[in-house]
């Protein structure tokens, strides 16, 4: 029942966003069916505690028996605290944009969409289906660039597009290719056994494997495929960047995580050096390219591909460690992200700049939102005390332990451990121009967050805390499946 | 009991920061005094009953709540650990944590109201992550505390955020730290897969039990964390943050820069001494590297203007000492100086604020001269403190450096000359600015003579105390040719094996002790002498010490434009080239294919009628491939 209410709140919140007469009554609705699907969520976690099967809500059936497509939906741990991220993420994305006057409805609407992509996302097994929920974010996320968006968007918007299209078209070749192998077989990622049997020749195996996790890195921006981020997220709107980083993002890397745990392990095993090294570019690459920036959101943007480095790198480990750091980090940097492109937000509503040359000593005019935009920062920094720490700390210890031999692990600790340092150097570049230094005069008369505001930097930066300080809960609720999914390597 | 008592210590610094700042708009600035002073008083009135009213020979380790806790993998404990060492910092951080309190309650009065609540919410907060880092009963969370008083010194450094200068300095602070602290946490890894575990009682035994002697694993930790510490106390390579850090507010480099935070590095070393004395190699590496800091740095503090960069680099110099003494392997020996530099540092820089705040902010010593007469009790206390970290018998610091020097002159005679070289500079750059800034006559010209007024008693008292401090502090550890009783040494002994080294003889030990006072005086004396040379020829060895042997700048060219370089490469030749070249030429791509398929559309019959055909020709190709249409033809045309 509660997936089917949680799948249905989006749509029925669509419908009563086109009913809709006033601009205020919008936001209303909105945020009334964003809270009521977080409360249903919450409803079914409690449920879920007390049950010993895998899947809440366990659902399956054939649709065309002859392609192999079947609707298999659940709920696991790890679903579940996507969901409640991606629930999180849309209500303070609501909040945020409680002042947004410009086609409210169909602003509205596009967050909807992007939500029940994302939920139907986490709560599907069937990859075709999870190719449909995948296609079915791309249009609302072009359209949130090209009509809300600020700077080059118009640009940025076709880049996006044009860029999760060839994603799109990576996973979609193999699932084709897949299909022409063996007519009736799209792998159900729950019941995978069948698919194992199969006995693919190796080499399609790793045709395969290639396209899918190279289709799913463009969404998840590893580093080749990292170009249309930056772009992206610093021409939308503040709600439509922070839905981008904090949900948008984690569809391609929980992707990635699928077709490496499920489909093809061996392939993954095999090229893992390889992966691991790639990772190990996209943090250092986008690391350097952060410092680069003089613009917040463009800054945001290439910290996050840093960061989002670290959830592969995570993946590729074959460890405990690194794969509870790595949904950690997917999980933390979801929020943090959120909190970050928010108070920017916050910040360019007010200012009308995301310079960092024109900015300066914030703290003074908007004490508020300038502790948000810290807090929000300490955590990017991988502070103790806040959730990436933990993150952070797992997938480097889980590098350092994977191989107790390995040269090359050891020396990949080292470079991964230089995000340490490379963190604190943009972070407090950033603190440094903008919410310290000196003072510009003309942004004296400046309002400081308004109550919606507040609601949503603190509700982001108390679970970012949360979350930092009890690990233990968040490992507790999802360590049965993590072994669960090594268990399946 | 304890494991209340325990808690409350390190929870009411934190409760202070919670209600300063979150009420920092609301509360006055007698409220804020008031909590911010009294959460570190009651925390150091009840370290005080646990040292007197309790025996902890035996560490009690105080267990709270796992932090991470996988089953059959790791678990890691937010747990907290009481033994003489922590209780000996503890006592250090809340006692001299609370003076800097006291004394910052009548320094930061012309702060408006919510900066004043900001400052001590700040300062609690440090005193917070500073407890942690010595109670922590695992690394873990001696590293979070680590991160987090690092993070209190930006923030405490940066207090005055409105001036960019000040931010950069905090900035550099951070960043050099940082650097120190990725060490610090590769070693952690290390020790983790070695032990599994991080727990002090475990990782501090099994060394004993598993390894041989220079294990490559034992001496790559502790080289690991003695790098964290060159960062955290400020050693050659990374000690350029700790001068420029001298932009915050001056009870704050009383506190952070000199008395507690810089000494965290001593601390985890002394912590773990067991891993360094299982690898000699690294020793010889603390020793040389001390020697180095503490000879550039005081070098350095001859050329200084500002009083407070000399007390800052004469900090650093000090801290060389304190590494010194590690290299040597006397720990306890360590820290006896830590402790008493604690008490006379602190005094120094807090009678350097009561000096700056008499002259109107003003810093340089050659703009001040002839104090004495108007600040009484600051120029008494500052002379005590200056006394005592020239080592002058009987303040404190004569004791802890004698031990130094000792065991330097055991280990090697050529060491000891050295070591008493930097007490002759020592003496030479203290009393160059206590003469300057007490003595000569009086050279400023912004403010007058009348308006330098003596310090308010908060302020006074705070200095009284300490320069107590610093004068009786060193008769806890009594040189052997006074007695044999040791007592700092006997109470450290629970958690530091003391080395059985043979005393020296007494002769040797009195010659030693008498030659490094003649040599002290004599520095006293040179000071003197430069204090009242009018013009100081330039040389190049002065300009050289002046510009600090040029070390920002070798970093900048070494490290920054390399790095800079590399950045402008990857964000504007590769970066916007991948992007406009990817976009670019995917819209060219199709372009020209639209292009190419409109020479299709001719409109001539003839045209369409040749790909009419030809279509129909492939259609059959890919028709004939099926298996019996080919029979079927090849058949017919048989």
């Amino acid at each position: 029942m509660v997936l089917i209410s949680i799948l249905s709140i989006p749509i029925i919140a669509i419908v009563f966003i086109l009913f809709q007469q006033s601009k205020q009554g919008v936001k209303h609705v909105a945020l009334f069916f964003a809270i009521l699907q977080l409360l249903c969520l919450s409803y079914g976690i409690y449920e879920y505690q007390g049950l010993n099967s895998i899947l809440y809500d366990e659902f399956q059936k054939n649709l065309i028996p002859n392609l192999g497509i079947s609707i298999h939906t659940g709920i696991n741990s790890i679903g579940f605290l996507m969901l409640c991220l991606t629930s999180i993420i849309t209500i303070s994305s609501i909040l945020v944009s409680w002042s947004f006057d410009d086609k409210p409805k169909l602003y509205f609407m596009q967050f909807f969409i992007l939500n029940l992509s994302a939920f139907g996302f986490f709560t599907n097994f069937n990859l075709f289906v999870l190719f449909l929920f995948l296609e079915l974010a791309v249009v609302p996320k072009f359209l949130l660039i090209y009509i809300w968006g600020s700077g080059k968007n118009k640009f940025y918007s076709m880049m996006l597009l044009i860029s999760l299209m060839l994603g799109s078209v990576l996973i979609l070749g193999g699932i084709i290719f897949l299909s022409l192998q063996h007519q009736t077989i799209i792998p159900d990622f729950l019941d995978i056994t069948k698919f194992r049997q199969l006995g693919l020749p190796y080499l399609n195996q790793k045709i395969i494997f290639f396209l899918l996790f190279f289709g799913f890195s463009v969404f998840g921006a590893l580093f080749p495929f990292h170009f249309w981020v930056p772009g992206a997220h610093g021409s939308a709107p503040t709600a439509g960047s922070m839905f981008l980083a904090g949900v948008s993002m984690k569809l391609g890397s929980y992707g990635c995580f699928l077709v490496v745990y499920f489909m093809f392990p061996n392939v993954a095993l095999e090229y893992k050096h390889f992966f691991i090294i790639l990772a190990l570019i996209t943090i250092i690459y986008g690391a350097i390219l952060t410092l680069q920036q003089n613009d917040l959101k463009f800054l945001n943007a290439y910290s996050s591909i840093s960061h989002c480095g670290l959830i592969t790198l995570g993946l590729f480990l074959f460890n405990s460690y690194g794969l509870l750091g790595s949904f950690y980090q997917l999980i933390s940097h979801g929020l943090m992200s959120g909190l970050m492109f928010a108070v920017i937000g916050m910040i360019y509503y007010r200012t009308h700049t995301k310079n960092l040359k024109r900015l300066g000593g914030l703290l003074q005019n908007i004490p508020f939102i300038s502790t948000l935009f810290i807090l929000g920062g300490l955590c990017s920094l991988g502070m103790p005390g806040f959730s990436s720490f933990v993150a952070e700390f797992l997938v480097l210890f889980g590098t350092w332990l994977a191989d107790n031999n390995s040269f090359f692990y050891k020396m990949a600790t080292l470079i991964a451990a230089l995000t340490l340092i490379f963190s604190a150097l943009y972070i407090i570049k950033i603190f440094n121009k903008t919410v310290f230094g000196a003072l510009p005069i003309k942004f004296n008369e400046v309002h400081d967050a308004y109550w919606y505001e507040k609601l949503a930097g603190s509700l982001l930066s108390f679970l970012l805390i949360i979350l930092g300080l009890a690990p233990q809960l968040i490992f507790n609720f999802m360590e049965k499946d993590v072994i669960l999914f090594l268990n399946k390597l | 009991m304890i494991k209340f008592l325990t808690l409350a210590i390190v929870l009411l610094p934190l409760l202070g920061f919670i209600i300063l700042g979150l009420g920092r708009q609301k509360l006055t600035q007698f409220q804020t005094k008031f909590i911010g002073c009294h959460t570190i008083f009651v925390a150091f009135i009840i370290t005080l009953y646990l040292f007197f009213g309790y025996d902890f020979n035996q560490a009690a380790v105080i267990n709270y709540f796992p932090i991470i806790y996988l089953p059959k993998f790791i678990s890691l404990d937010f747990s907290l650990q009481i033994d003489h060492l922590s209780l000996s910092f503890m006592l250090i951080i809340t006692g001299i944590g609370y003076l800097i309190h006291l004394f910052s309650s009548s320094y930061m009065t012309e702060e408006a109201n919510k900066n004043y609540s900001k400052y001590f919410s700040f300062l609690n907060l440090f005193v917070f992550f500073m407890l942690l880092l010595v109670m922590g009963s695992n690394l873990l969370i001696l590293f979070i505390g680590w991160e987090g008083v690092g993070l209190c010194s930006y923030f405490l450094i940066g207090f005055w955020f409105t001036n960019s200068k000040y931010m950069q300095a905090a900035k550099k602070a951070f960043v050099m730290n940082r650097i120190g602290d990725a060490a610090f946490l590769l070693a952690l890894f290390l020790i983790i897969t070695k032990f599994q575990s991080l727990e002090f009682n475990i990782i501090l035994f099994e060394p004993f039990l598993n390894f041989n002697l220079e294990s490559n694993i034992i001496v790559l930790i502790a080289l690991l964390l003695f790098i964290g510490a060159t960062g955290k106390s400020a050693q050659i390579p990374l000690f350029t943050w700790l001068p420029d850090a001298m932009a915050g507010p001056t009870p704050v480099s009383a506190l952070i820069h000199a008395a507690t935070m810089v000494t965290a590095g001593i601390y985890l070393i002394v912590r773990m001494h067991i891993y360094f004395d299982l690898a000699p190699l690294v020793q010889h590496i603390i020793l040389i590297i001390g020697l180095a800091t503490m000879l550039v740095a005081a070098t350095i503090a001859l050329k200084q203007n500002d009083i407070k960069k000399i007390l800052a680099y004469s900090t650093v110099s000090q801290l060389g000492y304190m590494f010194i003494a590690l290299g040597i392997g006397l720990y306890s020996t360590a820290f006896f100086h830590v402790l008493t530099h604690a008490f006379f540092k602190a005094l120094l820089f807090l009678g350097a604020g009561s000096v700056i705040m008499a002259m109107h902010h003003e810093q340089d010593i050659f703009k001040m001269g002839g104090l004495a007469k108007k600040l009484p009790i600051t120029h008494l206390t500052f002379l005590i403190g200056c006394l005592a970290i020239a080592g002058i018998p009987p303040f404190s610091g004569f004791f802890s450096k004698d031990e130094i020097l000792a065991g330097l002159y055991q280990k090697n005679k050529l060491l000891w000359v050295i070591g008493v070289g930097g007490a002759l500079l020592t003496a030479i750059y203290m009393f160059r600015m206590y003469f300057l800034v007490f003595k000569s006559s009086y050279k400023n010209h912004h403010v007058a003579i009348e308006d330098v007024k003596e310090s308010p008693f908060p302020m006074k008292i705070t200095l009284i105390v300490l320069a107590i401090g610093s004068a009786l502090i060193g008769f806890i550890g009594l040189p052997p040719i006074i007695s044999h009783t040791h007592l700092l040494n006997n109470y450290l002994s629970t958690v530091i094996k003391i080395p059985a080294v043979e005393h020296l003889s007494t002769s040797t030990d009195l010659m030693l002790i008498v030659a490094s006072l003649i040599i002290v005086i004599f520095g006293i004396l040179i000071a003197r002498y430069v204090s009242k040379i009018k013009e100081i020829p330039s040389t190049f060895v002065g300009k050289f010490l002046a510009q600090k042997y040029y070390w920002d700048e070798v970093y900048d060219s070494i490290f920054v434009k390399p790095y800079q370089s590399i950045a402008h490469v990857f964000s504007h030749r590769f970066e916007t080239k991948i992007i406009d070249g990817f976009v670019n030429g995917l819209a060219k791509f199709f372009m020209n294919l639209s292009r190419s398929f409109r020479l299709a559309q001719s409109g001539n019959i003839a045209n369409y009628l040749l790909i009419f055909v030809f279509a129909i020709y492939v259609f059959f190709i890919i028709w004939f491939n099926d298996a019996k249409i080919y029979q079927f033809v090849i058949n017919l045309f048989n």
